[in-house]
């Protein structure tokens, strides 16, 4: 006896109309987006590229031969998902967020595809090989050039002369927000009295394995 | 045409100095035009910025 897809007596699917009853807060997409104004979508990503670690893993993956086209797409796409503008709205950006991705690329003197062909070609089986060889050897971002960067951007967006720029790191640089995560002594922290206090998970790992495993007493 | 595909037809006419026709009639000004973004990389690779808030004045007195 063959399976019967949908059972009259016995349905189980959502009722018609149901969808107009649930809570339509549910997802950011749900809601009214919080950006409609173009400029202000684009200082927004700019923001978001220029403090945070999403900067170093776009850079990365251009290095990695993702297209730039690739990149603006899931930053867009990003944007839809965290309710900041409508899919119709990340379209018209796509543009002037592209070239900030190749304003950055070109500043770091990364090589980089735009991506807008119109038949990209197919990926072969010698590309992924070469891409392969390359492993996950990507050369990250160099810390001095981003640094060196930092006072060009300042500039160049005439930052606040009585607030200094929240992120002294550059385009790419670290946010002094940021806890460590290694075992390097960090200045700020230590100037802040968090230096010997604050256990991170490589320290703490340390520890455990200098104490044979166990784990420290605090 | 899939999302992919509407991404990079937006990019490609941004990058031939086309804006989508209806924006201006959203929206007031447009500040991140391609010229505008030329004027970024330019000050960026010779290290020669335009100031930001230059192009605002710039546009403010265009306003008055």
């Amino acid at each position: 006896m063959s399976r019967q897809l949908f059972d009259a007596q016995n349905p189980d699917g959502p009722i018609p109309g149901e969808n107009m009853t649930s809570d339509e807060r549910n997802y950011p997409w749900h809601r009214s987006p919080d950006i409609t104004d173009s400029d202000e979508a684009v200082d927004y990503l700019s923001d978001k590229l220029t403090d945070t670690k999403d900067g170093f893993m776009y850079m990365n993956l251009l290095k990695a031969d993702v297209t730039i086209a690739a990149c603006v797409d899931m930053a867009v796409t990003q944007g839809i998902s965290d309710g900041k503008w409508t899919p119709d709205f990340a379209i018209l950006i796509a543009g002037p967020v592209s070239r900030l991705f190749e304003i950055m690329a070109k500043s770091y003197k990364i090589d980089y595809a735009l991506g807008v062909e119109e038949d990209l070609p197919p990926i072969s089986p010698e590309v992924i090989d070469k891409r392969l060889e390359r492993g996950s050897l990507v050369e990250p971002v160099d810390p001095a050039q981003a640094e060196a960067l930092a006072l060009e951007q300042e500039e160049m967006l005439g930052g606040n002369e009585d607030m200094p720029a929240f992120n002294s790191g550059g385009l790419m640089g670290k946010s002094p927000m940021a806890p460590s995560v290694n075992d390097v002594g960090d200045s700020q922290m230590s100037m802040d009295g968090l230096g010997d206090g604050v256990i991170t998970g490589s320290k703490l790992g340390n520890s455990i394995k200098s104490s044979g495993g166990e784990l420290p007493d605090e | 045409m899939t999302f992919e595909e509407a991404i990079r037809t937006s990019i490609k006419a941004f990058y031939d100095g086309k804006l989508p026709e209806k924006l201006s009639e959203i929206q007031e000004q447009v500040i991140y035009t391609p010229e505008f973004l030329d004027e970024i990389e330019q000050g960026v690779l010779e290290e020669k910025a335009p100031k930001k808030s230059k192009k605002k004045d710039a546009l403010e007195e265009d306003d008055e």
